[in-house]
């Protein structure tokens, strides 16, 4: 654990509301961010990334044009777009858990529920910055990894065992 | 970030690629997270309410915009295109009214934006439901009624559940089912 110089990264914040921007640059602003670009739909965002290249990308959910799901979706692409592994947080005002799961099935590192706190979207950015994951490629999918954390439990290890008589172990 | 790959496990069709963590090696540096966590957040709670002055006027200009809509939809008609535009406003105003000190109004707007999203495409709310919502908004942002409310809001809040409720149930049983599609 340490702390975040926020003055050595780079923001692009996309969201359709003026005020909305407002609010997410006044609080990385008050990190201490002095690099924070704007972007008010998902085709300027996408613009602003290739552009400007940023560190993270925080990005609205219902925007004209694409979506930030769609957006998510273009940069998450390993062998046509240059910043395939840009950490990636969606905001929405949709908390319902289809938006959270589409959000993170399109590669988003994290996910915010407006109204949204300095509290956490520092906590948000702290953990991509601290903990990264790992990133998965299969032919359905490539980002982040979905599983979020490995739970510890007591017992025995019944999937180990049930496993080996199912799963054919690669050569 | 062009992040170089070290492919730790590898399937024909799964690969686990553990990235540098470049971002850790730029940003982060030694000190007490905690105290740094306070900081940051006591500063920007400070900056937003500095800010906060504003907020009332952009809660009004998100009124204004649901009820220009609303105008709209009543004088030149009730399309897709306005429709999609009056939940967008609701949208954003279930999204942002509780960081302006509204919090009331964005359970207003979220119940609007949910009326929108729930019914069956092509069918028509009628417009003296869209209204009570709309006005109800209104009303919290002419009155400055800021905070969580009280019994009466709570009232008003449980009478358009149920408005949306047995709305929805109507137009839903209006509907006609789609028809299978034929054997070929």
């Amino acid at each position: 654990m340490a702390k975040i110089a926020f003055d050595l990264l780079r923001f692009v914040v996309c969201d359709d509301n003026a005020h909305m921007r407002r609010i997410l640059r006044t609080m990385l602003r008050a990190f201490g961010s002095r690099e924070i670009y704007e972007a008010e739909e998902g085709a300027s965002g996408l613009e602003a990334v290739e552009a400007y290249q940023p560190d993270i990308l925080i990005t609205d959910i219902k925007m004209p044009i694409f979506d930030g799901i769609e957006l998510t979706r273009m940069i998450r692409n390993p062998d046509g777009f240059s910043q395939a592994y840009l950490p990636i947080i969606v905001l929405s005002a949709y908390s319902e858990k289809s938006q959270v799961i589409a959000a993170r099935d399109a590669g988003a590192n994290d996910f915010m529920c407006k109204p949204v706190s300095a509290a956490t979207l520092y906590g948000r950015i702290q953990n991509i910055i601290e903990s990264p994951r790992p990133y998965i490629r299969t032919s359905t999918y490539f980002g982040p990894d979905r599983r979020r954390q490995e739970s510890s439990f007591s017992g025995e290890d019944r999937r180990v065992e049930d496993s080996k008589q199912f799963i054919a172990v690669p050569d | 970030m062009n992040q170089p790959e070290n492919t730790q496990v590898s399937w024909p069709e799964y690969r686990s690629i553990e990235v540098e963590n470049a971002l850790g090696a730029k940003a982060l540096r030694p000190g007490n997270p905690h105290d740094a966590l306070a900081a940051a957040t006591k500063k920007a709670d400070t900056a937003i309410e500095q800010l906060s002055a504003q907020f009332p006027a952009w809660m009004q200009g998100e009124s204004s915009r649901l009820n220009k809509i609303r105008v709209e939809m009543v004088k030149e008609g009730y399309t897709a295109e306005r429709l999609d535009q009056l939940f967008t406003c609701a949208h954003d105003i279930k999204g942002q009214a509780a960081t302006y000190g509204y919090p009331i109004a964005g359970v207003i707007g979220k119940l609007l934006a949910d009326l929108i999203d729930k019914t069956p495409v092509g069918v028509q709310i009628p417009l003296p439901v869209i209204d009570q919502h709309v006005d109800t908004i209104r009303a919290i942002v002419r009155q400055n009624l800021k905070g969580d409310g009280n019994a009466q809001t709570s009232n008003i809040i449980e009478g358009l559940r149920v408005l949306n409720h047995t709305t929805l149930k109507r137009l839903h049983a209006s509907t006609p089912a789609v028809a299978a599609a034929p054997a070929k």
